[in-house]
C-alpha cells in the first residue's frame, strides 16, 4: 500500500458519511411510506368498479357529526352549545340552523340518557351558512375532512339532504364511497321535523344506520 | 457370498422403511367422532363454563354441548326474555327497571352528555358524576368510560372505569357492561378474553359481549393446548348464543366480516366463518371451509386440538 | 507506520458502512415481497336496484345475475316488493339501491326502508340481503349500470 494524503482520508471519511446519511435517509422512508390499510371486506387484486360500502364495526358506535345539505352547499350543524343549552334545562333552543325541541319526559324509561331532539331546519338561513360545494376540488376537500375525522376521531357523517341539494348530494355520497368512507343520510321533507333519538327501539330497528 | 447377503440386507432394509412409511401413510384418518351424546351427560356446568376438565377430549365434549343443543337451551332462556334488547349498548337499555327514580332534571343532563359526546360531553358527565351517587354516579362514570374508549383515550377511559368499579351493589348485568369495557381496554389478548368470558357469564344477553368473545377466539393466537381448547369454546357457545339472541343472519355475518379484517392468520377463523354458516343454513359453504382449513393446518401447538375440532364439525355438516 | 493504521481504519468504516446499507436493500426488498398478498378490497354488488318516479309512481328497475346471464326486471315499487326482492335474489346478497330525486322525496323511500327491515330477519330462506340506499342523479343511470355489469 502506497502513502495517501491527508484529501484521501477526508475523501474516506466523507464517502462513509454520506453512505451514513442514506442508510439514515431508506429508514426514514421506509416508516413514513407505511400506508395505512385500505378498509375491506374481500382479498381480490382490484377494487370493484362498484365498491359496495363497508360495514362499520357493529357493536362500537362511532361519533356523529351532522350536516345539512342544500344547493348552496353543506352546513355543519354542531351540537355542542345545545348540548350545554340541554344541560342547563331548556327544551326549546333557538338557533341560528332551526329551533330544536328536546323531549325526555317520559315517566317509564329504561337508560338515564333516553331522549328525542327534534329539530325544525331554516333553510335559508342554513344555506346562508353552507361551505359551497360545486367544483371537484371543493368536494375533494370535504372528502379529505371527512377522512381525517373518520380516521382520527371516529366521527361518522350524518347528512339531512333537502330536495334542492340533491345533486350535489349525489355527487359528495359517490366520493365518499370511492374513499371508503362510512356515512348515514336521511332526506328532509318540506314541513317534517328531524329528530336526533336515543331510545331502546333504536337497538333493534336500525332505521338509518352508518355504512 | 458376503456380497450377496451385504445386498440382501439393503435391500430388506429399504423394504421395511418403505412399509413403515406405507403404515404411515394409511393411519391418517382421524378417529370417528362420537356421535352427539343426549344433553345432560356430565353437565354440571352451566352453559357457558370456561374451566376445561384436563383429562378426557375436551373438544369433543364442547363439541358435544354444542351439538346436543345444551347450549342452544340455555341461550333460548336467555333470550325469551321479552323484556331483554340484546343489543342495548348499555345494561340500562337491555333491561328496564335497573335504574328507576332518577328525576327529570338530572336525565336531561345525562341527555345533553350523549348529544354533545365527544365534543365536550365528559366535562358535562364529570359535574353530573360529581353531584351523584350509586348507580347514578355509575352511570356517569361509564358514560366517560364508553366516550373516552371509543376516541381512543385509555388513561381516562380505565380512570373513568375505576370509578365506576368502586360503587356498590351494582346489578349483574350492569358488571357485564364494565367487564365488557375492561377487555375492550386490555392490551393483552388473554386477559381480554379472560374480562369477555366474565361478561358474558355476568349478562348472557349481552350481544356486544358476545361479540367480543367470539372475535376474540377466533383471533387469539393460542400458545397452549389448552388456550386452544379455551378458544374453540368461546366461538361455539358465543356463536350459538348470538344466532339465538339475534335471529337474525346478516348480524351473524356482519361477525364473520368483522373477523375477516382482523387477524386472518389465526386458524381458529376458520372454525368461526364455517360455525356461522353452518348455524345460518349453509352447510355446503360450511363444509368447504372446514375442508380447506383441515387441509391447511400444519403441526402447530394448536393443530391438533382445531383439527379435531374441524373433524367434528365436518363430519355433522355433511352428515345432515 | 501510524497513518497506514488511521487510513486502515477509515476504510474499515467504509466498507461496514457499504455492507450496512446493501443489508438494509435487501431488508427493504424483502419486505416488499412479503407485502405482495392481496390488499382488502369493498366487496361486489351481488344486485342493483334503481327507483325513479314518474308522476308520483314509483317505480324499480332491477338487475341481477342468474346462471352467468344478467336478467332485467321492472316492477312497481308496492307492499310486494319484499317478495319481488327475495325472488329475484333467492341467495341473499349485498344490493345496491340507487334513488332519483322523486323516489327519494316520494313514498317509496319509507317503502323501501320497510323492505330493509324485512329483509333482515331471518326465516327459513337464511338468505342474507344487505342493501344500501344510495342517492343517483338521472344523469348518471347509464354509468351505474355500466359499473355494475363491468364487475360481473
Amino acid at each position: 500500500m502506497s502513502l495517501r494524503t491527508d484529501a484521501e482520508a477526508g475523501f474516506v471519511d466523507i464517502a462513509a458519511n454520506a453512505l451514513s446519511v442514506l442508510i439514515l435517509v431508506t429508514i426514514i422512508v421506509l416508516i413514513v411510506s407505511i400506508v395505512p390499510s385500505p378498509r375491506g371486506e374481500v382479498r381480490a387484486d382490484n377494487r370493484p368498479a362498484l365498491p359496495f360500502p363497508v360495514e362499520i364495526d357493529p357493536s362500537v358506535q362511532p361519533f356523529n357529526s351532522y350536516w345539512y345539505v342544500t344547493e348552496a352547499g353543506l352546513t355543519p350543524i354542531p351540537l355542542r352549545q345545545i348540548a350545554q343549552s340541554v344541560f342547563n334545562g331548556e327544551k326549546v333552543i333557538e338557533t341560528v340552523f332551526g329551533k330544536f325541541f328536546f323531549q325526555n319526559s317520559r315517566r317509564t324509561y329504561r337508560d338515564v340518557a333516553e331522549f328525542r331532539l327534534g329539530f325544525v331546519p331554516d333553510s335559508k338561513r342554513i344555506a346562508e351558512a353552507a361551505i359551497s360545494i360545486s367544483g371537484e376540488d371543493e368536494i375533494e376537500r370535504a372528502v379529505d375532512q371527512f377522512s381525517m375525522e373518520f380516521e382520527e376521531s371516529y366521527i361518522v357523517p350524518t347528512f339531512f339532504v333537502e330536495k334542492s341539494g340533491f345533486d350535489i348530494f349525489a355527487r359528495i355520497h359517490s366520493a365518499m364511497r370511492n374513499a371508503d368512507l362510512p356515512l348515514r343520510w336521511v332526506v328532509r321533507r318540506p314541513g317534517v321535523t328531524l329528530t336526533i333519538m336515543r331510545d331502546a327501539n333504536q337497538f333493534e330497528t336500525r332505521a338509518a344506520t352508518w355504512r | 457370498m458376503a456380497l450377496v447377503s451385504r445386498w440382501i440386507g439393503r435391500i430388506s432394509l429399504v423394504v421395511l422403511a418403505a412399509m413403515v412409511l406405507l403404515m404411515e401413510a394409511t393411519d391418517v384418518s382421524p378417529p370417528p367422532s362420537p356421535p352427539p351424546p343426549p344433553c345432560g351427560s356430565g353437565s354440571d356446568r352451566s352453559g357457558l363454563a370456561v374451566v376445561l376438565n384436563a383429562t378426557g377430549d375436551p373438544i369433543a365434549e364442547i363439541m358435544a354441548r354444542v351439538d346436543c343443543g345444551e347450549t342452544k337451551q340455555k341461550a333460548e332462556e336467555t333470550a325469551s326474555d321479552e323484556s331483554l334488547r340484546m343489543a342495548g349498548d348499555i345494561c340500562l337499555m337491555r333491561y328496564p327497571g335497573l335504574l328507576s327514580g332518577v328525576s327529570r332534571e338530572i336525565r336531561q343532563k345525562f341527555a345533553a352528555a350523549v348529544i354533545a359526546a365527544q365534543d365536550g360531553g365528559i366535562d358535562l358527565l364529570r359535574e353530573i358524576e360529581a353531584n351523584a351517587n350509586g348507580m347514578t354516579a355509575w352511570r356517569a362514570a361509564m358514560e366517560i368510560a364508553r366516550i373516552a374508549e371509543r376516541a381512543g383515550d385509555r388513561q381516562t377511559a380505565l380512570a373513568a372505569l375505576a370509578r365506576a368499579r368502586l360503587i356498590s351493589d351494582v346489578p349483574a348485568a350492569c358488571q357485564s357492561d364494565m367487564e365488557l369495557i375492561a377487555g375492550r381496554l386490555a392490551e393483552d389478548d388473554d386477559v381480554a378474553a379472560a374480562y369477555f368470558d366474565s361478561a358474558v357469564l355476568a349478562d348472557p344477553g349481552n350481544f356486544a359481549a358476545h361479540v367480543e368473545r367470539a372475535l376474540g377466539g377466533a383471533t387469539l393466537r393460542a400458545e397452549t393446548p389448552q388456550a386452544c381448547a379455551d378458544a374453540v369454546e368461546r366461538i361455539m357457545e358465543s356463536v350459538v348464543y348470538l344466532e339465538t339472541l339475534t335471529r337474525s343472519s346478516s348480524q351473524l355475518l356482519r361477525i364473520k366480516r368483522r373477523a375477516e379484517v382482523l387477524n386472518e392468520n389465526a386458524p381458529q377463523r376458520a372454525l368461526l366463518d364455517g360455525f356461522i354458516l353452518e348455524r345460518i343454513g349453509r352447510k355446503r359453504e360450511a363444509a368447504a371451509i372446514y375442508g380447506r382449513a383441515m387441509a391447511e393446518l400444519e403441526t402447530g401447538l394448536c393443530d391438533e386440538r382445531l383439527r379435531r375440532a374441524l373433524a367434528i364439525r365436518l363430519d355433522r355438516v355433511v352428515q345432515k | 507506520m501510524e497513518r497506514r493504521t488511521t487510513l486502515h481504519l477509515g476504510y474499515t468504516a467504509l466498507v461496514d458502512i457499504l455492507l450496512a446499507t446493501l443489508g438494509i436493500f435487501v431488508v427493504v426488498f424483502a419486505l416488499q415481497t412479503m407485502k405482495s398478498d392481496n390488499p382488502l378490497v369493498p366487496a361486489i354488488a351481488d344486485g342493483l336496484v334503481i327507483c325513479t318516479a314518474t308522476d308520483d309512481t314509483p317505480e324499480a328497475l332491477l338487475l341481477a345475475t342468474r346462471e352467468g346471464s344478467e336478467i332485467e326486471l321492472r316492477v312497481p315499487i308496492d307492499t310486494r316488493f319484499s317478495d319481488v326482492m327475495r325472488d329475484t335474489w333467492p341467495d341473499g346478497g349485498r344490493i345496491w339501491v340507487a334513488m332519483s330525486k322523486d323516489c327519494a322525496f316520494g313514498d317509496a323511500i319509507e317503502q323501501l326502508r320497510a323492505v330493509e327491515s324485512d329483509l333482515r330477519i331471518l326465516g327459513e330462506a337464511s338468505a342474507p340481503y344487505i342493501l344500501t340506499l344510495a342517492p343517483l342523479a338521472l344523469d348518471d343511470i347509464d354509468d351505474l349500470i355500466f359499473r355494475w355489469r363491468s364487475d360481473r
